[in-house]
């Protein structure tokens, strides 16, 4: 099965060269709208390969029922996103590396579930993110920090009342693409995890002027793909292609995941 | 507005586990009613009347009638409230699956919430009816309330909050333990799915509301080392509506 990374950060498309030569551009048409173009990558040594998405950049969101029904679509169960995010901590600066470990939603216009007709949306949100591959992530970019993920609605900026308030929360770092896509991905059985690179200073500290430390960050963690890639247990030990067993045995969902509403 | 078959003062609303109820040891009068509102049918009303002294109670299935059929958000909570007002209910009840957030909690305990947080974001909260006031004052009604707890000492323990805060979210996933954690710092002890707008639209519609929480599980990170316990069966319904129609007597004596 291929995995699926989404780029919510911009990268050139020549440095991901290192996941192998692009061998197939896609567009997937779903219920929830097109998606796409994504490139598969893949290496000589074979291996499972990667769809990538680019997933940033324009001013309303992709809906994101329609990534992760295209994930389904081509046959994907793991998706790994990377994320510029906002440092709301103040020790959190540019450059560093996060993974996210918790999330709050406060995304306002965003779809909460694919089953607005069955009771199938009902799902435990511990863990939060998939445990296989947050586990490769942590054992191949050991400096990356644990973090509490605000997802926000955007695309507007926080403003500094908000940076603080969402820090009295006990929010870490603020983002716009990873959720409600990691819950509803869990609606679908997907696995889903994140890499943030800390891109901008919440809005109450003083505005962080670049000086390439992003852009090193990046290098880093895109260099860390590979073996995060290949350090995946198969079969998959988290449990999230099974979190809608019950339902399937209750009759509430049938086999054919097209049908799920 | 449809004219009325019956005319009842009190509506039990069910929640967990109110489908597939058997309601015959409540004895049920007659057929399922359904009201037809402005807002679309509401769900099928049973009379129940378990004591020949006391008038019949109308009960309905918050979630569909034989199975879980629909999360809280798509639930259609204006024909609901506004079937009750035609069947002329001035009060109505209403049981709820929490999960606990207050340490003292546990599960299978009973709670009456007296107050409200919400961070529901998709659900429609108000009639909109140029004759109908915005909700105000406090979320539960307190004579409502009163009669709830009033009918509490025949469960198996005694309530341990007197006073707990119910937040309620969007859904229909369960919440994450940073929510959980955010809501506690707010100040909830209890946290569910369904009481807005449910209680919202009560309020406008004039009708008296109190509902009656069962701890169905520990919210998300709030076990604090204790084994984890989960009670979404059909004692949940068995506990929670002989309590109901315990209280809606209350009322009615009161009255």
């Amino acid at each position: 099965m291929p995995h699926l990374l989404i780029l919510a950060l911009p990268i050139p498309p020549r440095s991901l060269e290192m996941l192998g030569d692009l061998i197939e551009e896609r567009d997937v048409q779903t219920p929830f709208g097109p998606v796409g173009p994504l490139a598969r990558r893949q290496t000589a040594a074979r291996g499972p390969g990667v769809w990538i998405l680019p997933y940033f950049g324009s001013p309303t969101r992709t809906d994101p029922r329609a990534t992760l029904w295209a994930a389904k679509d081509l046959g994907v169960q793991r998706i790994l996103a990377i994320e510029g995010m906002v440092g709301l901590e103040h020790d959190l600066t540019r450059g560093d590396i996060v993974i996210p470990i918790d999330y709050i939603d406060w995304t306002k216009h965003q779809p909460t579930t694919f089953f607005q007709q069955t009771g199938a949306g009902y799902i435990s949100q511990k863990p939060p993110f998939c445990p296989d591959i947050s586990a490769a992530i942590r054992q191949h970019l050991p400096a990356a920090r644990p973090v509490i993920y605000l997802g926000d609605e955007g695309p507007r900026h926080e403003t500094a009342a908000e940076a603080r308030m969402f820090q009295q929360w006990g929010a870490q770092v603020r983002g716009l693409n990873l959720v409600p896509e990691t819950y509803l991905a869990k609606e679908l059985e997907l696995c889903f995890a994140a890499i943030g690179l800390i891109a901008a200073h919440g809005a109450d500290r003083e505005r962080a002027y670049g000086k390439g430390e992003v852009r090193r960050a990046t290098r880093e963690v895109l260099e860390a793909l590979p073996a995060i890639f290949a350090a995946l247990p198969d079969p998959p030990t988290c449990g999230c292609n099974h979190l809608q067993d019950s339902a399937r045995q209750r009759g509430v969902l049938s086999d054919d995941w097209r049908t799920w509403k | 507005m449809s004219a009325p078959k019956a005319s009842i003062s009190t509506l039990i609303v069910g929640g967990t586990a109110a489908y597939g109820l058997d309601l015959s040891p409540w004895r049920p009068v007659g057929e399922p009613i359904i009201l037809h509102t402005p807002y679309g049918p509401s769900p099928p009303i049973t009379l129940l009347q378990p004591d020949p002294d006391h008038p019949p109670v109308g009960f309905c299935s918050r979630h569909g009638w034989d199975a879980l059929k629909r999360s809280a958000a798509f639930l259609n909570h204006r024909a609901i409230i506004w079937g009750a007002k035609m069947l002329g209910v001035t009060t109505i009840f209403s049981w709820n699956g929490v999960g606990a957030i207050h340490e003292a909690l546990d599960v299978g305990d009973l709670v009456a919430p007296a107050d409200l947080i919400d961070f529901t974001r998709t659900r429609v909260t108000t009639f909109g009816h140029p004759d109908l006031k915005p909700a105000s004052g406090p979320a539960f009604h307190p004579a409502a309330r009163t009669a709830i707890l009033r009918s509490l000492p025949s469960a198996p323990r005694p309530s341990p909050l007197a006073n707990p805060t119910y937040v309620c979210t969007e859904g229909p996933r369960l919440e994450t333990a940073a929510e959980i954690e955010l809501y506690r710092r707010a100040g909830a002890d209890v946290v569910g799915m369904t009481l807005s707008p449910e209680a919202f639209l009560a309020q406008e519609a004039g009708i008296m509301y109190a509902s009656l929480g069962y701890v169905t599980n520990f919210a998300t990170g709030r076990d604090l080392g204790r084994p984890p316990r989960r009670q979404f069966g059909p004692v949940v319904a068995q506990t929670c509506l002989p309590l109901l129609l315990q209280a809606a007597a209350v009322l009615d004596v009161s009255h």
